[in-house]
């Protein structure tokens, strides 16, 4: 099982009538294409003439081409947009880094448990999911309330307990860990059925066969299970990359908008995302937020395709 | 002629049933003759509690003027929305911007001027606190009307007082400092303050009675690294020494004040119902801020009334908008009872608002200080830096408080000097 | 599984194989149940609240049960006048049904020709569909407002539908699975005269009930808590979602606890019963293909 496509079916029949072009495919994929070239494609290449402007919508007259000026400025040390903006890149790129790990591997540990006929099985795996159907407005105020310092749940618990408590939001590494928990809480449902749907779509005669030849549980899960969830990892890895690059809705809301704040200025969980809605949409300056935003995407894209490359050669 | 006079009656009856009684009820302007009705879209920010108080004027509006009828929508993402509006072509007749903001949209072609407006609605700047017209006025021309005044304000636990043997809410520096200390004992904080949210106004309140500014006259240099910002910073971390915790997050002084542990706080006068009256399980009471520093000053933000562009030119439609904005002014009694203070100083100083408690208190020690920022477009944007030094140092990442402010001016210099660039071009409107 | 192996480590020799078996399941059950008091804690203070009044939101101990029970938060939802949330909760509906629906049927249709036909062009389309999985969506927001105001969509519901179908996630997603599927069956169809949509229709989609009802929660919840762009497109108060609509009851300065939790429970119960409805057919499906977990 790879993620590229096997040979396809029809290549053979293809073949046969080389001249023709064979347009029932074209069909099939027409009018998914019709809403992407409308609403994905061509908003790309807007956004990229756009970030090459100094541009706002709302003034035309003011509307000016700058060339590559929104890109050097995040390039030239010493800019304002220079140190906020990498400041966040960094950020968001720490928050991928620790928070795709965990939202790995405790779904899947999640989905084995649950992958079973147990009875009461579907009430376990509807309070699992539970969390994800919540906005992220509310999961803000949660992870806020949970976390804060003035009779917050975290705190109420560990006072009996007679140890002292950092300050979950408001310090550093914690702010971190109280957005991590909260993302973790918040979307590990959501891979979990994913994996777990692919866990039953594994044949049970694999397991059977391994059973019979006497593997334990540790080989069944090596040899059977990892490589048949192989193509659905490799998928949640990615989406979940994606899904944490975009952080928005948990500092917005947990950390004050992204602190605590460093000295010499920008906030110590301040997101990327946070700051490319703040340059287009509070300070209007849309050609800037388009470059950064266009830099963050050819850096999102090399990662992925070297994700790509990794699970690839693996095989 | 009957029929008229039935409907006035009916207005009349309304109109105390609805329990607004105008304090100004002299010359009223009118519509003019050749229109017909006017309909007009009004839109506002005021999500949450807010919201209905602003209704109720609406309703009563609509009842007192048959020939208007005025549609209010309350809008979240407020500024995200007007400028979508704004491309679309759907803006609102009438609609309320903060004070900051207004430069802002002016540049940004979303605002138009109200002079002509004003004049025939019978409006004039004598009648408001020269700080908050003044925010009305941008590049020569005025293009916001102040309805409201929102200061920062004190609320503090008054069991706690009594318990302390304290008489009174502190209006000196001095007294302020007897209070504080007298109230912080074993669990129990006098004064509590944050590294958040509105930690930044705070920090700018103190620096106007040191004798300091935000920025220059024109708009276009932070300074904020003066003297009197060192003097502010320092008492702010005097302050979290003596009676707060050290780092604490946004909102936990008001968090904390509610659990009961907490002598005062200063946050905005849109506390007021969350931290006194029903929203306590004790007795909190809101008034003025003390006089720190040796000049009376207080943060303070506005909401202003303003006519949004229109693709066309309609006199009725502005003599419309002008009857209401009057009206509006006129009954900011109703809306000062959502927990605002009236910017009209004929609403203000008469008798019905002295008896509107606290919010004449608080007028009484905060309206005439008010400060706001220079009428310049983007000018909210270069208080980031700011925000984020005073964050850093309440936060210990930073401690060197010079330094600190030294290089938030200097990267707000940087952003004012972006927005010279920005909207070099003057507004269409 | 994982208590699996601490059970056999641990089980005393003497156990028969149905008391091992007995003593496996409760381990299980109290692992399964530790994790689900985890989760549903704070949920249940968020609950908890829906039915507090203002003063008790914040207090220095934790009260699970309202001291003074009150509905006051969500009379202030439903009685409100200028907040017709019914309506919005059929707008919401419509709104997000509409995108499952389409979405579902765009993205499978797509997906199957992307994994089981040839024809010139697959990789390239397939891979700039894949590039642009990557990008940003706040890289669309302003260029789609323009492109949607320009086709005159602004303030329709189509406005916020279309956009939502042009992802390629669900097609990704899609053709994962239709990979994963035994090609044969499809091959004896097509030997047999059977056409490449009925190929598609009759052997491929009935097999893909699970991966469509996870790909149908997951695009129905992505529309139905969707935030920012409903905002932008439909102005009217009366075309409105729950989302944007509900944000109303925040103030811009305070924080609404009680009024914020009861809209949360208003907006996602019917959720969690979707969830519970397609839940059966993961499972179905999954009997149906004579599939043990």
């Amino acid at each position: 099982m790879t993620i590229t496509a096997r040979e396809p079916i029809v290549a053979v029949v293809a073949g046969q009538k080389k001249k023709r072009l064979d347009w029932v495919p074209y069909l099939f994929i027409l009018p998914h294409l019709i809403f992407f070239v409308a609403f994905a494609g061509f908003p790309f290449f807007l956004g990229l003439v756009i970030s090459f402007f100094q541009y706002d919508y709302l003034r035309p007259e003011a509307n000016r081409f700058v060339g590559i000026q929104n890109y050097t400025n995040l390039f030239t040390p010493g800019t304002v947009e220079n140190s906020v903006f990498w400041n966040a890149l960094g950020n968001t790129g720490e928050f991928v880094l620790m928070s795709v790990p965990l939202l790995i591997i405790i779904p899947l540990f999640l989905a084995l448990l649950l992958n079973t006929n147990l009875p009461g099985k579907n009430l376990y795996r509807a309070i699992y999911f539970a969390p994800w159907v919540l906005s992220s407005a509310v999961v803000g105020l949660l992870g806020f309330w949970i976390f804060q310092s003035q009779g917050g749940l975290l705190n109420y618990f560990l006072r009996d307990l007679g140890i002292g408590t950092p300050r979950w939001l408001s310090s550093m590494p914690w702010a971190w860990f109280s957005i991590l928990i909260t993302t973790v809480w918040w979307t590990s449902g959501f891979n979990m059925i994913i994996i777990l749907a692919a866990l039953q779509n594994i044949p049970a005669a694999l397991y059977e066969a391994a059973s019979i030849d006497g593997a334990t549980w540790w080989q069944r899960f090596r040899y059977v299970t990892i490589p048949q969830l192989r193509p659905v990892l490799v998928f949640i890895i990615i989406i979940t990359i994606i899904a944490s690059f975009n952080l928005f809705a948990q500092p917005f809301f947990m950390t004050d908008s992204g602190g605590p704040a460093q000295s010499g200025g920008g906030g110590s969980t301040e997101p990327i995302m946070l700051r490319i809605y703040n340059e287009s949409f509070v300070r209007n300056r849309m050609g800037s937020g388009a470059a950064m935003a266009f830099v963050v995407a050819v850096i999102m894209m090399v990662v992925s395709f070297f994700n790509f490359r990794l699970f690839r050669s693996r095989e | 002629m009957l029929k008229r006079a039935l409907v006035l009656l009916v207005c009349a009856i309304l109109l105390v049933l609805s329990g607004v009684v105008p304090v100004i009820a002299q010359d009223v302007p009118q519509l003019p003759a050749d229109c017909e009705s006017v309909q007009l879209e009004y839109w506002n920010p005021f999500t949450g509690p807010d919201g209905p108080f602003m209704g109720q004027i609406v309703d009563a509006f609509n009842a007192d003027n048959p020939n208007i009828q005025v549609t209010m929508t309350t809008q979240t993402e407020y500024y995200t929305q007007l400028s979508t509006a704004a491309a679309s072509g759907t803006l609102p007749d009438v609609a309320i911007v903060h004070a900051d903001q207004v430069a802002t949209q002016v540049y940004r072609n979303i605002l138009r001027p109200i002079d002509t407006v004003i004049e025939e609605a019978g409006i004039a700047g004598e009648d408001f606190p020269e700080a908050v017209w003044n925010a009305g006025e941008v590049n020569g021309s005025r293009y916001s009307i102040p309805l409201d005044i929102h200061p920062m304000t004190m609320f503090y636990n008054a069991d706690l007082f009594a318990e302390a043997g304290l008489e009174g809410p502190p209006t000196t520096a001095e007294e302020f400092a007897a209070a504080a200390g007298a109230l912080t004992s074993g669990d129990n904080n006098g004064f509590m303050i944050t590294a958040g949210f509105p930690i930044r106004q705070i920090f700018e309140m103190l620096l106007y009675q040191y004798g300091g500014t935000s920025f220059n006259e024109d708009g276009t240099e932070a300074t904020w690294n003066s003297e009197a910002g060192v003097q502010a910073a320092q008492w702010l971390l005097d302050a979290q020494a003596n009676y707060s915790q050290p780092n604490l997050e946004v909102d936990a002084e008001l968090n904390s004040f509610k659990g009961g542990t907490v002598g005062i706080i200063w946050n905005g006068i849109w506390q007021t119902t969350n931290v006194t009256g029903e929203g306590v399980f004790f007795n909190g009471i809101a008034t003025a801020v003390p006089q720190i520093g040796p000049n009376p000053a207080v943060w303070a933000g506005s909401h202003q009334l303003t006519l949004p562009v229109q693709g066309d030119e309609d006199t009725c439609r502005d003599a419309a908008a002008g009857i209401f904005i009057r009206y509006l002014l006129d009954n900011s009694l109703t809306w000062a009872s959502a927990g605002q203070l009236p910017a009209n100083n004929v609403v203000r100083e008469s008798d019905e608002f002295a008896a509107l408690q606290p919010q004449s208190d608080i007028a009484a020690g905060s309206a005439e200080y008010v400060f706001f920022p220079p009428s310049v477009p983007g000018i909210t944007d270069a208080y980031a830096p700011l925000d984020e030094a005073i964050s850093a140092l309440m936060s210990g990442n930073a401690t060197d408080i010079q330094a600190e402010l030294d290089n938030a001016a200097e990267r707000a210099n940087q952003i004012l000097e972006q927005n010279r660039q920005t909207y070099s071009e003057a507004p269409s409107n | 599984m994982a208590s699996v192996r601490v059970s056999r480590e641990t089980a005393a020799p003497s156990l028969n194989l149905r008391q091992q078996k007995l003593l496996q399941r409760f381990l299980l059950y109290i692992v399964l149940t530790a994790i689900a008091v985890l989760i549903i804690v704070p949920l249940l203070w968020g609950l908890s609240t829906s039915f507090k009044p203002k003063s008790e939101w914040f207090l220095p101990d934790i009260y699970w049960i309202p001291r003074t029970f009150t509905l006051a938060n969500y009379q202030q939802i439903m009685a409100n006048s200028s907040l017709p949330i019914v309506r919005w909760f059929l707008n919401s509906l419509f709104i997000s049904a509409t995108v499952t629906i389409l979405t579902l049927a765009v993205d499978s249709v797509a997906a199957y020709a992307y994994a089981r036909m040839a024809f010139p062009g697959r990789r390239l389309i397939f891979g700039i569909l894949l590039a642009t999985l990557f990008l940003p969506g706040i890289m669309f927001l302003v260029p789609n407002f323009l492109t949607v105001t320009s086709l005159g969509l602004l303030n329709n519901y189509a406005g916020v539908i279309f956009p939502a179908i042009a992802g390629v996630f669900g097609v990704f997603f899609m053709r994962q699975f239709f990979e994963s599927l035994p090609v044969e069956l499809e091959e004896a169809a097509y030997l047999d005269g059977a056409t490449r949509f009925q190929t598609f229709a009759y052997i491929a989609l009935p097999l893909a009930k699970a991966p469509l009802a996870t790909l149908g929660i997951i695009t129905f919840l992505a529309s139905w808590n969707d935030f920012l762009w409903p905002l932008l497109i439909l102005k009217d108060r009366t075309l409105q979602t729950l989302p944007p609509g509900l944000a109303t009851l925040q103030g811009s300065y305070t924080s609404e606890y009680g009024q914020m939790m009861a809209g949360a429970v208003i907006t996602a119960v019917p959720v969690l019963l979707l969830y519970l409805l397609l839940q059966r057919y993961i499972v179905e499906s999954v009997q149906t293909t004579g599939l043990k977990g």
